[in-house]
C-alpha cells in the first residue's frame, strides 16, 4: 500500500469511528469531504462501514420508532425534536407496539371530544403506560410535555414511572402498577384505583380543596405534600408536609392528619392519625400470607415447593409486533400500606430466592423513593444466564453496590439519586426479556450481614 | 388518511433500515430522524398510491431519497454534513446496495456467532442502547475512549469476517 494511501485509509477509519460513535467536529467534517471526494476506494469503504453500522442496529438494536409519532400524534409532529420516549431496551418495543396501536386507531380519526384547555402536561416518565383520556381514547404514546385533558392513567408494569404538573404547579406521580383518573373542572379531582401516588399540591382555591378518593376514603388537600397507597378494603394516607382531612367512606368518620403521620382508612381499624414509624434496614417477603399487594401469579407452597411468584407476561400481539416479544416480570411491596419505611443502607445486600425453569439473563431491581415522597428512580442490576442452572433452585446474595440506576432514565439522571443509598425502598421486582424463562422467586430479603 | 394494517406493518419494519438509509446520507443522527419523520409523514400521505405485494421497501427508499435532497434544500451549508458534490458521489444508487445490505444482515448473525463472549457483550451493550458510553466504560473497567476504539476494532473484524463470506457466495 502506498504512503498517501495508507494516510487517507487510517484517517477514514478514524473518522468513521467517531461518526458513529461519537459526532464530528467542523475539521473532522472538512476532512472527511475531502478524503471522499477524491478517493473511490474510500467512497466504497464509507459504504461498508456505514452498512455494517446499520446492520448491527438492525440485528442487536431493539427498535427505535418515534419518528413514527409525528404521523401518529398530529400533537407531536411539530417538534422539531421530538423527545424520545425514555424507554430503555424493552421499553423500546413497547413503544412499537404504542406506535402501532395508535397508528391503527388514529388513522382517519382526529380527536374531536377534548376539552379546549388542557389541565395538566406530563413532565416525566418511563416504563409503560396507558392513558385514557376523555372519550376513552386510549393513548400509550405519552411523552414528556405532552398535554393531557383529564383521563386515567395506568401503570402497566413494575418499572412505570409518571409524572404530571397540573396548570397551578401541583405535582402528582405514580410509579409501578397504579391506576389513577385525574379531572380538574374548576376543582382537582383524583380517583386511586389500585396502587399508590404521591403529590405535591400547591395552596388550592378557597372552598375547593384537591380531592382524591379511593375505593375505602376520600382525602380533601389544600396544599400539601402527601402520598396514598390504596389497597382493596384500605387506604393509607402519609402526610409529609401541611395537613389533610380524611374521610372514612364507610361510616363518615374524619379526622384530620398533619405532618410526618399516616392514618389507615379501613373497617377494622381506628381511624387514628399515627405519627409516621420509624424507618427500618431490614425486610423480608412472606408469600406464605398470600398474595396480597404482590404483582405476579401468585402459587401456594406445594409439597417442597415453597409460595412463590410467577412472572407475569406483558406481550406485545403479533398484529402490533411480528416479532412478539414479551416481558416477564414479578414484583413486590416494600414500604407501601402501613409497613414502615425500608431505607437501604451502602451495606445493605439482597437476598432472591427462586428457580428458573431455562437459564437466562435476570434483571433484579428496586424502585425507590425519597423521605419526602418524590420519586428517586429505578436500580437495577443484571446477572447472566450462566448463573442459574436450568429447573433448579437458586439463590443469590446481590450487594447494593451493584445496582446502577435504570438507563432508560439517563434522560432523567440529572434529577435523580446517583446511588440507591438512604433511599426508601418502595418495590422491589425481578424480569427476563423476551423468552419465556420460568422465573418464580420463593423470597426476597434485604438485609444487613452482621460482623462475626 | 386510512391506512391498512399490511401497509402499517410495512412501515413499521422499513424504519431501521431507512433509518441506516438516512444516517448514512446525512452523517447526522438528529439529522437523519428528522428526515425520517418526513418520511413517514410523505409515505403516509402517498399511502393510497402504494400497491400491497409490491416493494415496500424500494418505494420507501426512493421517498427518502426525495427527502434527503429537500431537506439539503432547507438547510444552510454549515449544518450540512457532505458537500453536494461529495453527497452526489454518495448517493442514492440503493438498488444494489439494498440487496448486498440484506446479505450482509444475513451474514453478520454468523459472523456474530464466531466471536468471543465478551466482544459480543460489548456490541450488545453498545447497540442495544440500555447503556451510556460512561456506563459500558464503567462495566468493562475501561475508559470511554478506549471503548470506542474496541468497538471500531469489533466492526472492523466483523467487516472482514462478511467480505469473507459474500466472496464465498460469489456477491
Amino acid at each position: 500500500m502506498k504512503e498517501e494511501e495508507k494516510l487517507w485509509k487510517d484517517e477514514l477509519d478514524a473518522l468513521l469511528g467517531k461518526l458513529v460513535d461519537d459526532g464530528l467536529t467542523v475539521a473532522d467534517k472538512a476532512r472527511l469531504n475531502e478524503i471522499l471526494q477524491t478517493e473511490p476506494g474510500a467512497r466504497e469503504f464509507y459504504h461498508e462501514y456505514l452498512d455494517l453500522h446499520g446492520a448491527l442496529e438492525e440485528r442487536l438494536g431493539v427498535p427505535n420508532f418515534s419518528p413514527l409519532n409525528a404521523v401518529i400524534d398530529p400533537e407531536t409532529k411539530e417538534e422539531s425534536k421530538p423527545t424520545p420516549i425514555p424507554f430503555g431496551g424493552w421499553g423500546w418495543a413497547v413503544a412499537a407496539a404504542v406506535a402501532i396501536g395508535l397508528f391503527i386507531q388514529f388513522s382517519g380519526q382526529q380527536p374531536e371530544a377534548k376539552p379546549e384547555l388542557p389541565i395538566a402536561q406530563i413532565t416525566k416518565l418511563s416504563g409503560p403506560l396507558l392513558w385514557t383520556g376523555n372519550g376513552g381514547q386510549v393513548n400509550r404514546n405519552l411523552q414528556a410535555g405532552s398535554k393531557l385533558f383529564g383521563g386515567t392513567i395506568e401503570g402497566m408494569a413494575p418499572d412505570a414511572w409518571f409524572e404530571l404538573e397540573f396548570n397551578d404547579g401541583s405535582q402528582v406521580v405514580i410509579a409501578g402498577n397504579s391506576m389513577l383518573t385525574i379531572s380538574d373542572l374548576g376543582q382537582k379531582e383524583l380517583r386511586l384505583r389500585e396502587g399508590s401516588f404521591s403529590a405535591n399540591v400547591m395552596p388550592q382555591p378557597k372552598g375547593k380543596p384537591m380531592l382524591v378518593r379511593t375505593r375505602s376514603a376520600l382525602f380533601e388537600v389544600m396544599g400539601t405534600r402527601f402520598s396514598v397507597d390504596a389497597e382493596l378494603s384500605s387506604s393509607t394516607l402519609t402526610v409529609n408536609e401541611g395537613k389533610v382531612r380524611a374521610t372514612r367512606l364507610s361510616d363518615g368518620s374524619t379526622v384530620e392528619v398533619t405532618a410526618r403521620h399516616r392514618v389507615v382508612a379501613a373497617l377494622d381499624c381506628e381511624l387514628i392519625p399515627e405519627e409516621m414509624p420509624d424507618s427500618v434496614t431490614l425486610w423480608q417477603s412472606h408469600l406464605e400470607n398470600g398474595r396480597k399487594r404482590n404483582y405476579g401469579e401468585w402459587m401456594p407452597a406445594h409439597g417442597a415447593e415453597p409460595p412463590h411468584l410467577k412472572t407475569v407476561p406483558l406481550t406485545l400481539s403479533a398484529k402490533d409486533d411480528r416479532k412478539q416479544r414479551t416481558i416477564h416480570t414479578l414484583s413486590m411491596p416494600v414500604s407501601q400500606g402501613d409497613h414502615p419505611p425500608v431505607v437501604l443502607q451502602p451495606e445493605t445486600k439482597i437476598r432472591v430466592r427462586g428457580k428458573i425453569a431455562s437459564n437466562h439473563r435476570i434483571w433484579f431491581g428496586m424502585t425507590l423513593r425519597r423521605e419526602n415522597g418524590d420519586f428517586a428512580g429505578r436500580f437495577q442490576t443484571i446477572l447472566p444466564a450462566e448463573e442459574f442452572k436450568s429447573g433448579e433452585p437458586f439463590e443469590v446474595v446481590l450487594n447494593l453496590s451493584d445496582y446502577h440506576l435504570d438507563p432508560s432514565l439517563a434522560q432523567w439522571a440529572e434529577s435523580l439519586p446517583k446511588a440507591p443509598y438512604d433511599l426508601i425502598v418502595q418495590n422491589v421486582w425481578c424480569h427476563t426479556l423476551w423468552d419465556p424463562a420460568g422465573l418464580q422467586v420463593s423470597e426476597i430479603e434485604l438485609m444487613i450481614p452482621t460482623e462475626e | 388518511m386510512e391506512l391498512s394494517e399490511e401497509f402499517i406493518l410495512e412501515l413499521t419494519e422499513v424504519q431501521q433500515r431507512l433509518f441506516g438509509f438516512l444516517f448514512k446520507r446525512l452523517a447526522d443522527r438528529e439529522q437523519a430522524r428528522e428526515v425520517l419523520q418526513r418520511t413517514n409523514l410523505v409515505l403516509c400521505r402517498k399511502a393510497d398510491n402504494y400497491e400491497p405485494g409490491t416493494n415496500f421497501k424500494a418505494w420507501a427508499m426512493t421517498v427518502a431519497n426525495y427527502e434527503v435532497m429537500a431537506y439539503r434544500k432547507t438547510q444552510v451549508r454549515e449544518r450540512l454534513v457532505f458537500t453536494d458534490e461529495v453527497d452526489a458521489l454518495l448517493g442514492p444508487d440503493e438498488d444494489g446496495r439494498s440487496s448486498a445490505q440484506s446479505a450482509r444482515v444475513a451474514h453478520l448473525s454468523h459472523c456474530l456467532q464466531g466471536m468471543s463472549l465478551k466482544n459480543r457483550e460489548l456490541l450488545d451493550w453498545r447497540y442495544q442502547g440500555e447503556r451510556t458510553m460512561d456506563k459500558i466504560a464503567e462495566d468493562v473497567g475501561s475508559t470511554i475512549g478506549a471503548v470506542k476504539v474496541k468497538l471500531h476494532r469489533l466492526r472492523r473484524q466483523l467487516l472482514g469476517c462478511i467480505q469473507n463470506r459474500m466472496k464465498e457466495d460469489g456477491i
